[in-house]
């Protein structure tokens, strides 16, 4: 948000969860590690599974900042699988999300169908949200 | 527009297939192969997914039908169907702070910043490309909560 840019870092390979992935941490320079954003990709086919953020669920915003610059922050990593070719992209259709640093299993996604260009909207009127 | 940010961003990561080891000085690079890899180059302006959602970690037990949907503009919505009724989250940027909104079944609505929700309707959930799009190209406005990449 404050326009100074990112910096994109490899950090290596490792394996997770039985398979090698390439780690790129993307970080705002002179700002708190928080304000990280840990990819991992799967080395074989670069597709990503995990990428991992800080959040900040338990405070309160304290000013006009990005919470994950404030003190506090907690990872959040949300892991792809199950990736299914459709209309030339790879989409994930199984997708999961921990919180933590001992992490907390808080999400389960599975996905069955998946529709390009439907035309579809969004409302962001509060009155529209339904 | 994105179907030219995409068409440029192909063109550009094709010499990168003839390369079957990746560097290790070009991160950059790496975000860009997996970039193609994700969208093959293919440009949309929109998607919508349906499936199942559950909590492990929460009393909610069992599997609930869910809508995601997000548009081009980074904006996306979340519609789950609980036993109580229908929940929606929409994702979106207000006054340059990604917001969350969620309207409960009663049909109050709640809007807070995006990094305090952790189950909103993240854009990289479900749209991870999104990540390396904003990663490469607008790193100005990359932050890990706003809608994580909105």
């Amino acid at each position: 948000m404050t326009g100074t840019g990112y910096t994109v870092t490899d950090a290596g390979s490792l394996k997770q969860n039985a398979m090698t992935v390439d780690h790129l941490v993307i970080s705002q320079p002179g700002v708190a590690s928080q304000n990280q954003t840990d990819i991992y990709l799967d080395a074989r086919t670069y597709l990503p599974a995990t990428i991992v953020f800080q959040v900040n669920p338990y405070k309160e915003q304290k000013s006009n900042q990005p919470s994950s610059q404030q003190s506090g922050g907690v990872p959040e990593a949300i892991r792809f699988s199950d990736y299914r070719s459709l209309q030339g992209w790879m989409l994930p259709f199984h997708i999961q999300a921990y919180l933590g640093k001992t992490p907390l299993y808080i999400m389960d996604l599975t996905i069955s169908s998946a529709v390009f260009d439907s035309g579809a909207t969004i409302s962001t009127a509060v009155s529209a949200a339904n | 527009m994105r179907a030219s940010l995409f068409l440029v961003l192909f063109l550009s990561s094709l010499p990168l297939f003839a390369v079957p080891v990746r560097s290790q000085n070009a991160p950059s690079s790496i975000l860009e192969q997996s970039l193609a890899a994700q969208t093959s180059g293919v440009a949309t302006q929109d998607l919508t997914l349906a499936g199942t959602i559950s909590f492990p970690h929460s009393a909610q037990t069992g599997s609930f039908p869910v809508t995601l949907t997000v548009l081009g503009n980074g904006t996306s919505r979340m519609v789950t169907s609980l036993p109580a009724g229908i929940v929606t989250h929409v994702c979106s940027i207000l006054n340059g702070m990604a917001t969350v909104s969620v309207t409960g079944p009663n049909g109050e609505t709640r809007t807070e910043p995006a990094g305090n929700n952790t189950l909103m309707p993240a854009i990289a959930w479900f749209f991870p490309s999104r990540t390396h799009e904003f990663g490469l190209r607008d790193r100005d406005r990359l932050h890990s909560d706003g809608c994580r990449f909105p």
